[in-house]
């Protein structure tokens, strides 16, 4: 990158040819370089131009046939476009169907059947790239597309796993079908979108995935740890199920699931089996902090005397300020008066009572209706 | 007489050996960090492309992220980067603001803008910074949280905001940083494509400079109207697009900027926060996590997201420009000392023995070495040492090698992400890549020459960074 053009004469004797050499290959690269670049560049630019001359078009066009009563006629106008004009259809189309539901999807629906989406996108289901395979589903997906036994065959790939999953999901398949294409021979933490549709299959299916959770102590610790989360959103459907294997994993040796299992049973309220004081005195005893904080938060969440007893006990004597920190805000959740509260703890207290005062006064509704966003 | 004249020469011919065994080295090396990075920039990009039909708004899979901003006199800014960060989408974030001792009226602006009341409690963290005044929440934005503190610095004013918060993860932010609005929601991939391994990731910092900004949103990209930024701007795309990427496929990213930057909370708190004693802080606590890691044999990820873009206002005078470099090459020569045990050290794996080494080899004695040339170089033609031809050649592999990589970068660009739509603008780009060579990247070799004596005296100042603000702020 940088030069010092420096030597001499009687040391270093040059062949004209190799400069002339050297010259040309580093001229030839420049001048590739420089064509690609604005070649790219004009070619993206008059792409751009001609999609927007289209899209405002295509897009008042499109919801006057999708709300105007009668029939919209897709394929007539479909035969009418050219190659841009398809294009541009289809990314409105794709835009529109994440956001509508109901009786507009259907309609929809017949719009991608005009434009040969569906078929297309059944046959780069057996693509070799991997990204032509999930757009592919995800075009199944808003489509609704249904689903045979052939399209739940094992994905290939941790993307592809939640996409199919979606798939079947959002085209109401027998949920086993997505658990087993999302979770079945799982060997690696799931992606975002993963975590996501296990959260809407738990809410549907609760006790199919909690079944498929039980035995699975194989997993990695990632996966393990987004399953117990994915339970905590879900909240009632699995705290209706058998609790047992949360429980097992408040004593897991790593502390993330620790700490995930705590929270989820903060969520599930006070529960027989789970309140044994002996556990709950080891928990509250572990060596990370973390997961004594989690553990203090699920005390805290069941708010029962027994539960809160051993939370001021453990406050008495605990060490770390962020631990205690989260030990004040579950005595303050769980209704605990100050004078209860522990002297160490009582700093800690008083800065969460204020927090939850600014906390209430902030998640008013607005004069609109709305509301803001939760932290 | 004839004695001193041939050892001039062979002192000249044995300079002139090692310096182009040096640029043969450290350009190859670039090489293999572009190639890298445009198979990197690939990926991305076709990753980038699917878009899976979820909402994350109404997801549980994102974990929660503090945005913490230090700000220290930057009232003319404040209230346009607070709104900024507020309008970001999250499903689950909270804004720390850390005014850092402003002596101007950074506070009372935040105070009146967002309705802040100071809570009425003493924090009960043992917070390793200088003494917080008053902590501050909004009354409208639930979010938001503004600490009034002691100055202390930006490192202090960081690990002020990070104590405070609960969030799981914690995104460094400059205050006069605007962040693309789902600059969150992909600077957070790799932690959630790998939640135990993931510790750290880095967004692209693009230039703001002429920019349209409105509502603290980058609403039109345009290139700067003067060539001084305009120039940053090329080194931004070739530092990011080029550099970090490439760095990133080899598993050895050492440099997350300061002005983006998203880690993990308790492990940065377990390192003992930023380190109040370095003008680079960003580079610091990056290395003081590899060390952490490999010490303990923690399999773990610094990871280069190229496509949450946060957008800066670079400097527009030389004086202004030459400070900030001069505290980049003083603060990279502290954290390279300050780390030297890690060169060529294999228990670092790939940052020690490879990306590291390079690293110094090239940004740090890269200037230094040039520098020199320009010294020597009218000295070799005054005794008459200086062969022509050879002249010509090293101009070309080393200034020709130098626009062909900074051609590559913007090639890079256009290629993926393209921001910059106008292909006029690319032809300034370009026409940039070539002048940077005649002038500005001279001064650069003198002002690092600078920074290495201001190193030297043990400066550790930061110097000020005027600014004019984003758009209008007359709400």
């Amino acid at each position: 990158m940088t030069g010092i053009p420096l030597q001499t004469a009687p040391v270093v004797g040059l062949d004209g040819t190799v400069l002339v050499v050297v010259g040309l290959v580093l001229v030839s690269l420049l001048l590739s370089v420089v064509v690609l670049t604005l070649g790219l560049s004009v070619r993206e630019a008059r792409q751009r131009r001609r999609r927007n001359a289209v899209r405002e078009s295509l897009h008042d066009e499109l919801l006057t046939r999708l709300y105007d009563a009668g029939d919209p006629e897709w394929e007539a106008w479909v035969g009418t476009l050219g190659a841009t004009e398809r294009d541009v259809l289809e990314t409105l189309l794709d835009d529109h169907l994440r956001r509508l539901k109901g009786a507009d999807v259907e309609s929809l629906r017949a719009l991608g059947d005009a434009l040969g989406i569906e078929e297309r996108a059944r046959a780069d289901r057996n693509a070799s790239d991997e990204f032509v395979r999930l757009r592919a589903l995800t075009w199944l997906t808003l489509l609704r597309a249904p689903s045979d036994d052939a399209d739940a065959e094992r994905p290939r790939t941790r993307r592809e796993r939640a996409a199919v999953a979606r798939w079947l999901y959002e085209t109401d398949a027998d949920p086993d079908r997505g658990i087993d294409a999302l979770l079945g021979g799982a060997d690696e933490s799931l992606s975002a979108f993963g975590v996501d549709t296990l959260y809407r299959i738990t809410e549907r299916r609760p006790e199919a995935v909690v079944a498929a959770a039980r035995d699975r102590r194989d997993w990695p610790v990632d996966l393990i740890t987004q399953v117990v989360l994915v339970c905590r959103y879900a909240g009632s459907g699995v705290a209706g199920t058998d609790l047992s294997w949360i429980v097992s994993l408040l004593e897991h040796e790593a502390v993330r699931v620790r700490v995930e299992a705590a929270l989820t049973l903060a969520t599930f309220g006070w529960r027989d089996p789970i309140a044994d004081r002996a556990l709950l005195e080891r928990l509250t005893a572990d060596e990370s902090p973390r997961a004594r904080a989690a553990v203090y938060t699920m005390l805290g969440a069941w708010g029962d005397p027994e539960s809160t007893g051993v939370l001021r006990e453990a406050l008495a004597e605990e060490s770390n300020d962020r631990a205690r920190l989260a030990g004040a805000r579950a005595l303050v959740d769980a209704g605990v008066p100050e004078v209860e509260t522990p002297e160490p703890a009582r700093p800690a207290r008083r800065w969460t009572a204020e927090h939850r005062r600014f906390d209430e006064r902030a998640t008013r509704p607005l004069a609109d209706g709305g509301h803001r966003r939760g932290v | 007489m004839h004695t001193l004249t041939h050892l001039v020469l062979m002192t000249l011919a044995a300079t002139g050996t090692v310096v182009v065994g040096y640029y043969a080295l450290v350009n190859a090396f670039y090489l293999v960090v572009h190639a890298m990075a445009l198979l990197e920039l690939r990926d991305d990009t076709r990753e980038a492309s699917y878009d899976p039909p979820f909402e994350p708004f109404d997801s549980p899979a994102y974990p929660g992220v503090a945005v913490v901003v230090p700000a220290y006199n930057e009232a003319a800014t404040i209230a346009e980067s607070t709104r900024s960060m507020l309008a970001l989408e999250y499903p689950d974030m909270e804004i720390v603001i850390v005014n850092d001792g402003s002596t101007d009226e950074t506070l009372a602006t935040l105070i009146e803008r967002f309705d802040l009341e100071a809570v009425d409690a003493d924090v009960p963290l043992d917070v390793p910074s200088e003494p917080i005044r008053d902590v501050y929440r909004s009354t409208v934005y639930e979010e938001l949280l503004v600490v009034d503190k002691e100055n202390g610095g930006k490192s202090d004013a960081l690990n002020a905001g990070m104590w405070l918060t609960e969030k799981e993860l914690f995104c460094a932010v400059d205050s006069d940083t605007v962040i693309d609005r789902q600059g969150l929601l992909q600077i957070v991939r790799p932690f959630l494509a790998e939640p135990s391994k993931a510790v750290a990731s880095g967004g692209t910092i693009r230039v703001a400079n002429n920019c349209v900004i409105e509502d603290g949103i980058v609403e039109e990209v345009h290139l700067p109207k003067t060539g001084l930024p305009g120039l940053q701007v090329m080194e931004y795309l070739r530092a990011f697009y080029s550099g970090r990427l490439g760095m990133n496929r080899l598993n050895g990213l050492i440099l997350i900027s300061g002005a983006f930057g998203l880690f993990k909370t308790d492990l940065v708190r377990d390192i003992g926060g930023y380190r109040h004693d370095t003008i680079t802080e960003d580079f610091d606590v990056v290395m003081r996590l590899h060390r952490h890691l490999s010490d303990r044999d923690r399999e773990y990820s610094v990871d280069f997201v190229p496509e949450p873009v946060a957008w800066t206002e670079v400097p527009e005078s030389r004086a202004v420009l030459s400070r900030q470099r001069r505290r980049w090459y003083r603060g990279m020569l502290e954290t390279v000392t300050t780390h030297g045990d890690m060169l060529l050290n294999p228990r670092y794996g790939r940052v020690g023995t490879l990306v590291l080494p390079m690293f110094v080899l090239a940004e740090v004695f890269g200037p230094l070495i040039e520098g020199l040339g320009y010294v020597l170089l009218p000295l070799a033609w005054g005794v008459g040492a200086l062969n022509v031809e050879f002249f010509a050649l090293f101009f070309l592999l080393t200034t020709g090698f130098g626009v062909f990589l900074s051609w590559f970068g913007i090639f890079s660009e256009v290629w993926s992400f393209n921001r910059y739509e106008r292909p006029a603008d690319i032809a300034r780009l370009l026409w940039y890549g070539v002048v940077e060579n005649f002038g500005y990247r001279q001064w650069k070799t003198v002002v690092s020459w600078r920074g290495l004596v201001e190193f030297l005296r043990g400066n550790t100042e930061w110097g000020a960074m005027e600014r004019v603000g984003f758009g209008d702020d007359e709400e």
